[in-house]
């Protein structure tokens, strides 16, 4: 279990030096790895199932004739299924205790720092960014994750109140429930864990 | 990113992911009476329009739905007379084109001193000439591709309104290739009402605008719908502390780049037509996903 004074000071993530040769080939070598698995479907996820429908493809801005991968063109309905999954999950997810909630956030960086290459490679590949623009975009995300995971520890801790005798008084921030996040493209991966992650961390439930 | 949540644990329902269109997959998450709240970063026009939709409150819905947009910029950077011009020109070339210029924070307009204006574009040019175009998955490429044909579209539109509101001196067409290349552009001698000089253009596109002076600069700086970023460089201590009081916007910068917010360092989001100010990566942000309940007990 995590406890606030467990936690370490937040520090920002260092980008990767690409002047080294072992982090430039290892950028490469994800950059063929990530080349080798494109044109995935990808369906939309409501409660944790998958489901697919209608394609859309998602092009290579610097080779316009790469297909990336295939998405699912939602529904209107479908939008409403996945709310009603959060509204769900919202009912114990809003209780959880802050450490296992900052725990995730905690672990999603672990996974991103572990996985760093391969996600700067989807980012060059997909969005058009130069390597170091890409590693910006997962740093920021491993940032977020670390920095709103600490934030989560704070504002669970006790808030001050006046003191007033014979009273015990208490202030404490509850989440607001189902969140629609609408995310841009432009940060792929560091806004939407910016923004997804800071409404989980909180107890809310989302629908990206 | 869903994976990545799934793997760390997160249980099912939590996150939940959609694609598909924004007319019909986003209004139906923003009018939903069971969605407490929206968050969005993108553009001005998507983003008013979910504030209006989400004003609304049919029947059945409980609550006045929480709406936290970060929207776009018309991002400045002020060259003052005594500002370090190298360092400046510099920083525009950084700020202008990383990225293509497709960042909220990207600076598209050089607001430069009268006095130290051609030293400007003479330091300036060099720079943005020296810029490498190519395939985002080559090592060397700084300047990529734009998203897709859509945006190369309305970008070269932009250029082309661009050549008639002022004088263009680098850039100006597409790029060789595959991808949806669009040269760094250079256009120099704008008006501060020029309609490059007003509307985000999110490319790699650069007005650049003489000032009579350091206010007549800052006039202009803050002269457009937005508020997002914006840098002023000086030596002059007492035009940076004006600075610091007049520049409106959510994230200024003195002698450095406009771009480059750091999470928990610079806080980032903006006033204005640039959005509600939740500011990323600071302490407040959290509180934008909970509210505060008060609990009394008689002892």
């Amino acid at each position: 279990m995590l406890t606030d004074s467990a936690v370490s000071e937040f520090r920002n993530e260092a980008f990767t030096d690409f002047t080294r040769p072992e982090n430039a080939s290892a950028q490469q070598a994800a950059l063929q790895d990530v080349g080798g698995r494109l044109g995935r479907k990808h369906p939309v996820v409501i409660g944790g199932n998958r489901i697919e429908g209608p394609m859309f493809a998602s092009i290579n801005p610097s080779h316009q004739d790469q297909v990336i991968g295939h998405f699912t063109q939602g529904t209107a309905l479908q939008a409403g299924e996945a709310v009603g999954a959060a509204a769900k999950a919202f009912q114990s997810w809003q209780y959880a205790p802050v450490e296992e909630r900052a725990g995730l956030l905690f672990t999603v960086a672990a996974l991103m720092r572990r996985q760093r290459f391969e996600l700067n490679a989807w980012m060059i590949l997909e969005a058009g960014k130069s390597w170091a623009e890409a590693d910006g975009d997962t740093a920021e995300a491993i940032d977020f994750c670390e920095f709103y995971a600490r934030e989560a520890l704070r504002y669970a801790a006790e808030q001050p109140t006046t003191k007033c005798p014979g009273e015990k008084n208490q202030l404490v921030y509850i989440p607001l429930g189902v969140i629609a996040v609408i995310p841009p493209w432009n940060f792929p991966c560091a806004i939407l864990a910016g923004m997804a992650g800071a409404a989980i961390v909180t107890g809310n439930t989302v629908v990206v | 990113m869903y994976e990545l949540f799934e793997e760390a644990g997160c249980p099912p329902g939590v996150f939940n992911f959609m694609t598909g269109g924004g007319a019909t997959v986003g209004n139906a998450l923003v009018q939903d009476i069971r969605t407490r709240s929206i968050s969005f970063t993108g553009s001005r026009a998507v983003g008013l329009s979910i504030n209006e939709l989400a004003a609304r409150a049919p029947k059945g819905q409980l609550w006045i739905k929480r709406v936290v947009a970060e929207m776009g910029g018309k991002d400045f950077i002020l060259v003052d007379k005594e500002a370090d011009v190298e360092a400046a020109a510099t920083g525009v070339v950084q700020a202008a084109y990383g990225f293509q210029g497709q960042k909220c924070s990207a600076c598209s307009r050089a607001i430069v001193h009268q006095d130290v204006y051609d030293e400007f574009i003479e330091k300036l040019l060099p720079k943005v000439k020296a810029l490498r175009m190519g395939p985002a998955e080559e090592p060397a490429t700084q300047v990529g591709p734009v998203i897709n044909e859509k945006a190369r579209t309305t970008i070269l539109g932009y250029i082309e309104q661009g050549k008639k509101e002022g004088r263009l001196l680098a850039g100006g067409e597409k790029g060789p290739g595959d991808g949806f290349y669009i040269q760094p552009t250079v256009i120099a001698d704008v008006a501060p009402d020029a309609v490059i000089a007003q509307e985000e253009i999110f490319g790699p596109v650069l007005a650049v605008i003489k000032a009579r002076d350091y206010d007549h600069g800052v006039e202009i700086a803050n002269g457009t719908d937005y508020g997002l970023t914006g840098s002023v460089y000086s030596r002059n201590p007492r035009v940076l502390e004006d600075a610091r009081r007049r520049c409106h916007v959510g994230n200024l910068y003195l002698n450095r780049k406009c771009t480059g917010a750091l999470v928990g360092v610079h806080p980032f989001g903006g006033f204005n037509m640039s959005g509600t100010d939740s500011k990323a990566g600071g302490r407040d942000y959290l509180l934008l996903f909970l509210q505060a309940k008060s609990i009394s007990e008689l002892v």
